[in-house]
C-alpha cells in the first residue's frame, strides 16, 4: 500500500466516518461503474458497491489488507456481482463466467480499462456546454447532425466543429493515459528487473 | 514536410463517417485519405473503437450518485443503541394487540401481498388509486395496470399492460421503484412520471425529479430529467394490428384512430382476448370485424357505439 491509503485504511479501521466517507465519495464512480459492467444494473450496482463498503466498514478491525485496499475493494465488489449473478440465475454464459478465477493480470487490466473509461467520461463533462450538448445528442441521442443544427439553432459546420473539438479531446486522454502506463509498466520492468 | 503531411487529419469526413452521414463524395475523399498510409487507418479505426466502446458506457456513469448511495450506505453502518430493546418490547405488545383484534385485516393485507392486483378501466373512466406504501398512480381511460405480488416487500413492481398512467413515486431509496411497459423498464426512486402504452409505441414522460429508464431489447439505459420525455419507440407492430391482445387496448387504438367513442355494456367485456388485424379496414368494418370474433353485437347510442353480448 502507499503511505497514503496506509493512513486511510488506519483510519477506517479505528472507525473514523470522515475519512470512510470521504474515500468513499471520492471513489464510488470507479466501483459503481465495474458493478454496472457485470450486472448490468444501475440500482443493483449501488446496492452492490454498498454491501461491499459496509462488511469492509464492518470488519475493518480483523481485515488484514496487503496490497492496495482499491484493489481489494475492486475484487470484493467483483465477486459480490458474480454472487448476485447466481443468485438470479442468469444466463448460463454468465455463469461460466462466474466460475473463471479473476487472476492477478486480469483483474489489473480491468481495473486499468475501468479508470481510463472513468477518465473518458469525466473529460466529457467537462467539455464546453454547447460542444458537451452536441456531442451527448449525436453519441448517445441517436440525433443527425441537421436535427442538432436545427434542436440548437447554429449551423451544420458549428456541429461538426464541435464534434470534432470533442473527439480531439478524448483522444488527448486516451493519448496521455497510455503514455502513462507505458511508463507504469516500463518503470516496473526496469525496477524488477533481476541483477 | 514530411511530419506535417503524417498529422494531418479531414476531421470534417472522419466526424460524419462516425455519426454514419457520409455523402458519396466525401465516402472517396476519406477512402483516398485511408489509403494514404497504414497510419491513417490505423488512427481512423482507434477514433473508432473510442466513439463506438470507448465512451458506450456514458449514460451508466451518469447514474452514479455518491451523495445519494453514501445516504444509503449511512442509514446501514450504525447499529441501534440500547434504547431501541425498549422499544421493540414496546411494538411487540402493540402488535399483539394489533393481531388481535384486527385479524382478518391483517390476513387480507398479506393475502393481497401474496398475489398480483390488476387495476382496469374502460372508455370514459379515469382511476386513482394510493399503493401500500403510498405512492399513487391515475389510470386513464382504456389502461390496465398490475401490481406485482409482494409491492412494498423489498421493491415495488408495477406492470403497464395497456394504456396511460401516471405515478406520483413515494421517495423509498430501499426499495426500488420499477414500471414495466412492453419493451421499455422504467426505475425510479421518488418522482412523478406518465407512461402511455399503446401497440406500437411506448412514451416516457418525467414530471418532477429523474428516472431511468432501460429498452429491454438492445439494455442500453438512460436517465430521463423534469420536463423530459421519450417517445415513440417502435414495437415493431402496427397500430391497429393484434396478437392475443385485451379488447380494451384494441378499443383504444381504434377510438384513438377514428377519433369515436366505443363503450362496453358490460366491463368484463374489456379483458377478453381477441387476434385481428384492423389495418385499412373503415371503422364500421373494423367493429363488425371485433363482433365476429367475440359474439357481439353494437348498436348506435347518443354517446356512441356500444357493444354488448350477443343474445340467443
Amino acid at each position: 500500500m502507499t503511505p497514503e491509503e496506509e493512513k486511510v485504511w488506519r483510519a477506517i479501521q479505528q472507525k473514523d466516518r470522515q475519512v470512510f466517507e470521504s474515500f468513499y465519495k471520492e471513489h464510488y464512480k470507479f466501483f459503481f461503474l465495474a458493478a454496472c459492467k457485470y450486472l448490468g444494473d444501475s440500482g443493483q450496482a449501488q446496492e452492490a458497491v454498498n454491501d461491499v463498503f459496509l462488511r469492509v466498514w464492518e470488519d475493518a478491525e480483523r481485515l488484514a489488507i496487503r496490497a492496495s485496499l482499491r484493489s481489494y475493494l475492486y475484487r470484493s465488489v467483483v465477486n459480490r456481482c458474480y454472487n448476485i449473478l447466481s443468485q438470479h440465475k442468469r444466463e448460463r454464459e454468465q455463469q461460466a463466467e462466474a466460475a473463471r478465477q479473476l487472476d492477478d493480470i486480469t483483474e489489473w487490466k480491468e481495473m486499468e480499462d475501468n479508470e481510463l473509461r472513468l477518465r473518458l467520461y469525466h473529460a466529457i463533462d467537462e467539455l464546453p456546454e454547447q460542444c458537451g450538448k452536441v456531442f451527448r445528442m449525436s453519441r448517445y441521442g441517436a440525433m443527425k447532425q441537421q436535427e442538432i443544427a436545427d434542436r440548437l439553432g447554429i449551423s451544420i459546420k458549428t456541429v461538426k466543429n464541435h464534434i470534432t473539438h470533442a473527439l480531439k479531446e478524448l483522444q488527448r486522454v486516451l493519448d496521455d493515459w497510455n503514455s502513462l502506463v507505458l511508463g507504469l509498466v516500463a518503470m516496473t520492468y526496469i525496477f524488477c528487473q533481476p541483477h | 514536410m514530411e511530419e506535417n503531411r503524417h498529422h494531418y487529419r479531414p476531421w470534417e469526413l472522419i466526424t460524419s463517417a462516425l455519426q454514419g452521414g457520409l455523402a458519396p463524395e466525401e465516402e472517396h475523399r476519406l477512402q483516398a485519405w485511408l489509403a494514404e498510409s497504414p497510419a491513417n487507418r490505423e488512427e481512423f479505426e482507434r477514433l473508432q473503437r473510442l466513439w463506438k466502446e470507448g465512451v458506450a458506457d456514458y449514460p451508466r456513469y451518469l447514474e452514479a450518485d455518491e451523495t445519494r448511495a453514501w445516504s444509503d450506505l449511512q442509514a446501514q453502518l450504525d447499529p441501534g443503541p440500547a434504547p431501541r430493546i425498549g422499544w421493540r418490547r414496546w411494538a411487540v405488545a402493540v402488535a399483539a394487540v394489533f393481531i388481535v383484534t384486527t385479524g382478518l385485516a391483517v390476513l387480507g393485507y398479506y393475502l393481497r401481498l401474496a398475489h398480483s392486483v390488476e387495476y382496469q378501466t374502460a372508455a370514459n373512466e379515469t382511476r386513482s388509486i394510493r399503493l401500500a406504501d403510498g405512492t399513487t398512480m391515475s389510470l386513464e381511460e382504456w389502461t390496465t395496470v398490475r401490481v406485482e405480488a409482494g409491492y412494498n416487500r423489498s421493491s415495488r413492481a408495477i406492470t403497464l399492460l395497456t394504456g396511460k398512467a401516471h405515478f406520483d413515486v413515494i421517495h423509498d431509496a430501499g426499495r426500488p421503484f420499477r414500471v414495466d411497459a412492453g419493451t421499455v423498464e422504467i426505475r425510479d426512486i421518488g418522482t412523478s412520471f406518465t407512461v402511455t402504452l399503446a401497440n406500437d409505441s411506448v412514451g416516457v414522460e418525467v414530471i418532477t425529479g429523474k428516472v431511468s429508464v432501460e429498452d429491454k431489447r438492445t439494455r442500453q439505459t438512460f436517465a430521463l430529467s423534469a420536463g423530459q420525455a421519450a417517445n415513440n419507440y417502435s414495437l415493431g407492430g402496427s397500430a391497429l394490428k393484434f396478437r392475443n391482445a385485451p379488447l380494451s387496448a384494441v378499443l383504444d387504438a381504434l377510438q384513438r384512430r377514428y377519433g369515436k367513442s366505443i363503450l362496453l355494456a358490460d366491463t368484463t367485456l374489456a379483458a377478453k382476448r381477441l387476434t385481428v388485424n384492423l389495418e385499412g379496414e373503415s371503422f364500421e368494418e373494423a367493429i363488425k370485424v371485433i363482433c365476429a370474433s367475440l359474439d357481439l353485437i353494437s348498436h348506435e347510442a347518443s354517446n356512441g357505439i356500444v357493444l354488448s353480448k350477443a343474445t340467443r
